[in-house]
């Protein structure tokens, strides 16, 4: 109960923010920054257990007709998402208190935020892959809330939607997946799944499989072709781009492939695929985050590079890059994260985001330049960060990889490069040099704002200074969980002078020199309108419009409008399943004994029959509205004659009645009633084909159930019960007042609320005469 | 017989449809009543047919022994019955007014509601 009433108070947020609001509208979204920090605190006693080789594991019942049930489960790699993500949930409640204190709708950002927040939490507590994948797509809707927050713009909705669409469409490829797995596997939870990886590696679908998970991983994470909704959810405020785009959701992709890379990481497919496009994103992030000059653009890009660095490890999948990918998830959060803040801050008391234009803020906003700095040297992974430490163990990878280890330490030291170009540009250009004339005057940001980007790259520093008492005993057990050997991890801030330092150095000197002569890369990369280059993302674009049209021309289709059409088609769609069955179905028609029957004629019988059939040709040719109504009463009639035949005398009864009352009614007002009109041949015998195709099926339904054996089950039931239990001789009567006694009432209802309709139309005035 | 009624059946369904594809109000509704006509003929003839037999428990006895008619699709239609019923009268009623609302009998004219914008 525990891990499940934290996954609640996770959510509790949601409800508790218009009532905190309710109390203290300024302070509201920083009171609620209570529930994220309990978390953290309750997280982080549980990390000294899981530290001590715990892991910790509870299964309530929930939807069990699904195999759906609330298993959570606690080991060293969800006990490190959880931490960063309420940890970060603590720092990015209280910025966006102040980001957005004069925003009226800021209650409702802090219920979207409690939704993602606890989304996330369930994610990485899952303890089974169907239940994780119903919190994956909770963080795909509130993700999709927070992005279009400033729903009053165009752009925001638009990339809100495609955010959402290209996640969710990832999350169903990957949801057949884990149905596949869970079919052939025999189980979905993920104790049994590690302990027992053969399970799903003896399956045949194993690389459907594979490739099904990948896409909800890479959908979500942001990888190429699918990264283009990253950049364009730049629309979000500041602090929904800090939590989710940063530190937490698209992090998420990631996390699934490290909870599911002890089963697969053997797999060929696995240790191919994963390096090439988690190698491809990292260069093409970091080359298109050269080419930006929007801040957050920048971050963005940069972003999708570095979550391409974490997929291309967990993909070369030695212990040493397993390690160096957790690693660098949390090196990676703890300078993003503050860059993301350090963006809003910026953007809020600045009015812009374009490097070009800004320079000079370090005296208007020192603590900002403070943080931006620190979380600048981490980034481009200067001693003594802890994004050095990471950096160091990620060449170290690189480099001890299996396959083209010098194809991926040459890609490491591109991206690596442009990180360090970029950090210089966020961290030092624009806080030095002249103050430059801006929308707004700058200042600095109020406390609220500072909080989160100080704490956080403060954690940078000390993550890389205390290396070995902080990260290393947390990040040894979530690694070893993602590669299910129990090994060292060894974080040292400081190996001496080796190759892999002597690689930092070089790759600082030419991230100066890429920062050099960035304007002229850019200047080349407008020419070339590479910046503007939509890639993928034309798919998308013209992939949603074609599909609106497709859906407004079948909608045309089959709401014409005309009652016609619609009879037509819901006709033939009878009439074609029926031949469907026929033709397809299980049962075998007696084709050859479809018209025979030992049940004999009477000749009264047949003459009822022989006036209903003449009744309804009058009735369908006559011209004579009095003539029709007549052979209606005759059709009527004779149906209430065969009901006394054949044992229904109060079906009969009831027939009689209802037929004289229509025919009545029909009289009253038939001189009220539209005249027929007449219909060319041509039309009658168009209108003829889908009407006798109708009338023929429904005979052969008939003739078809008469040569098949029916149950008597319901029939001896009531034979039996209906005086025994009812104390009633006439079954028929029992069944409708009794047994059925409910759907009666409900009959009764039904007609009554036709006889009020009935009066108010007979009695309301035309009030408003349409077409006059 | 049975097979003779499921025919007389099937031509009912194919009158009703064929009238209800008719663009005339009037047509409409005989359409309307023709179905309901079918349709109760439809699900007496689902059970197998038995003549002169009601399904009533002897004064003498607790229980009725076969042959018996089905009782279970008698009291399907007697509910059937009424309820269609109560749509013929709502129908014709619905339809004069618009009708005379309208002054036209012409389905075709009435599809205002159901068109797409652009």
């Amino acid at each position: 109960m525990e891990i499940l009433l934290a996954v609640l108070l996770s959510f509790s947020g949601a409800i508790l923010s218009p009532l905190v609001h309710g109390l203290t509208r300024k302070r509201g979204g920083a009171l609620l920054s209570v529930i994220p920090f309990l978390l953290f605190a309750w997280a982080s006693v549980k990390m000294w257990h899981v530290v001590d080789g715990a892991t910790f594991q509870e299964t309530i019942p929930w939807i069990q007709s699904l195999g759906l049930d609330l298993v959570f489960r606690i080991d060293g790699l969800s006990i490190f998402f959880l931490m960063l993500i309420t940890g970060f949930g603590v720092l990015i409640h209280i910025y966006a208190n102040a980001y957005l204190s004069h925003d009226t709708n800021k209650p409702r950002f802090f219920v979207f935020l409690s939704l993602f927040m606890g989304s996330m939490v369930g994610l990485v507590l899952s303890g089974s892959l169907l239940l994780l994948f119903v919190f994956w797509e909770l963080t795909s809707l509130s993700s999709y809330m927070l992005i279009g927050y400033y729903h009053e713009r165009e752009k925001s909705r638009d990339s809100a939607l495609q955010a959402m669409l290209v996640t969710v469409l990832g999350g169903l490829f990957m949801l057949a997946g884990i149905v596949l797995l869970g079919a052939d596997a025999g189980t979905l939870r993920i104790d049994e799944l590690l302990a027992n990886p053969q399970l799903v590696l003896n399956s045949p679908n194993i690389n459907i499989i594979l490739v099904l998970l990948l896409m909800g991983a890479f959908t979500k994470s942001a990888q190429f072709p699918f990264h283009f909704w990253l950049p364009n959810a730049m629309e979000a405020p500041a602090p929904v781009s800090a939590y989710l785009h940063s530190t937490t959701m698209v992090k998420a992709g990631v996390f699934l492939l490290a909870r599911i890379s002890p089963i697969f990481s053997e797999l060929p497919l696995w240790t191919t695929l994963l390096p090439a496009v988690g190698g491809f994103t990292m260069v093409y992030g970091a080359v298109m985050a050269l080419f930006s000059t929007d801040l957050k653009k920048i971050l963005a890009y940069t972003t999708i590079s570095a979550l391409g660095i974490m997929v291309m490890l967990l993909g070369i999948g030695t212990v040493l890059a397993v390690q160096a990918a957790m690693v660098f998830v949390l090196a990676h959060a703890l300078y993003k994260g503050t860059l993301f803040m350090v963006v809003g801050n910026i953007d809020h008391e600045a009015g812009t985001r374009d490097v070009n234009q800004l320079s000079g803020l370090r005296k208007a906003m020192p603590f900002t330049f403070v943080a931006a700095a620190l979380a600048a040297m981490s980034m481009s992974g200067v001693l003594p960060f802890f994004g050095f430490v990471a950096k160091e163990i990620l060449y170290g990878a690189a480099a001890d990889s299996p396959g083209w280890s010098y194809l991926t330490l040459a890609a490491v030291f591109v991206a690596g490069a442009v990180f360090a170009a970029l950090s210089i540009e966020i961290g030092y250009k624009i806080f030095f040099g002249d103050e430059a004339k801006l929308p707004k005057h700058p200042h600095e940001a109020p406390l609220g704002m500072l909080l989160g980007p100080l704490v956080a790259s403060g954690f940078g520093l000390l993550g890389g200074v205390l290396v070995e008492q902080v990260a290393q005993p947390l990040l040894h057990h979530t690694s070893n969980v993602v590669h299910n050997v129990d090994s060292v991890l060894k974080l040292t801030l400081w190996h001496g002078f080796t190759l892999i330092f002597g690689l930092s150095l070089l790759t600082l000197a030419a991230g100066y020199g890429v920062y050099i002569i960035r304007s002229r890369v850019r200047a080349v990369a407008v020419r070339l309108n590479l910046s503007n280059l939509t890639g993928p993302e034309s798919a998308y674009l013209q992939f949603i419009p074609s599909l609106l049209k497709v859906a407004k021309g079948q909608t045309r289709f089959f709401q014409s409008g005309l009652l016609r059409n619609y009879m037509v088609i819901i006709s033939t769609f009878l009439v074609g399943t029926i031949a469907l069955v026929a033709a397809f179905g299980n049962g075998s028609i007696p084709w050859a004994n479809l018209f025979s029957s030992d049940f004999g004629f009477r000749w009264y019988e047949v003459l009822v029959v022989v006036a209903m059939l003449v009744a309804l040709v009058l009735s369908i040719s006559s011209q004579s509205r009095l003539t029709v109504i007549v052979s209606l009463g005759v059709i009527g009639y004779g149906t209430a004659m065969l009901f006394l035949f054949f044992g229904a005398p109060d079906v009969a009864m009831t027939q009689f009645l209802i037929e004289t009352l229509t025919v009545v009614l029909f009289v009253l007002i038939l001189f009220k009633l539209p005249k027929f009109v007449d219909v060319p041949l041509r039309v009658r015998l168009r209108l003829m084909v889908p009407a006798i195709l109708f009338g023929a099926v429904m005979a052969f339904v008939l003739l078809w159930l008469h040569q098949s054996e029916t149950s008597t089950a319901l029939k001896d039931y009531f034979a039996q019960n209906s005086y025994v239990a009812a104390k009633g001789k006439n079954i028929v009567n029992v069944i409708l007042v009794d047994f059925r006694g409910l759907d009666t009432l409900g009959e009764i209802t039904v007609l009554g609320i036709a006889a009020l309709g009935v009066y108010s139309l007979l009695k309301v005035r035309d009030v408003r005469r349409i077409g006059s | 017989m049975d097979v003779l009624l499921s025919i007389l059946t099937g031509l009912l369904y194919a009158a009703g449809l064929y009238l209800l594809l008719h663009k005339g109000m009037m047509k409409m509704i005989i359409g309307i009543m023709m179905l309901g006509y079918a349709s109760n003929l439809f699900l007496f003839l689902v059970a197998k047919l038995t003549r002169g037999v009601p399904a009533l428990i002897p004064s003498a006895a607790d229980t009725i022994e076969v042959p018996f008619a089905d009782p279970v699709p008698q009291a399907l239609i007697l509910t059937a019955i009424v309820i269609g019923f109560g749509i013929q009268a709502f129908a014709i009623v619905l339809l004069k007014r618009v009708y005379l609302s309208t002054r036209t009998a012409n389905m075709d004219d009435l599809n205002t509601t159901d068109k797409l914008d652009d």
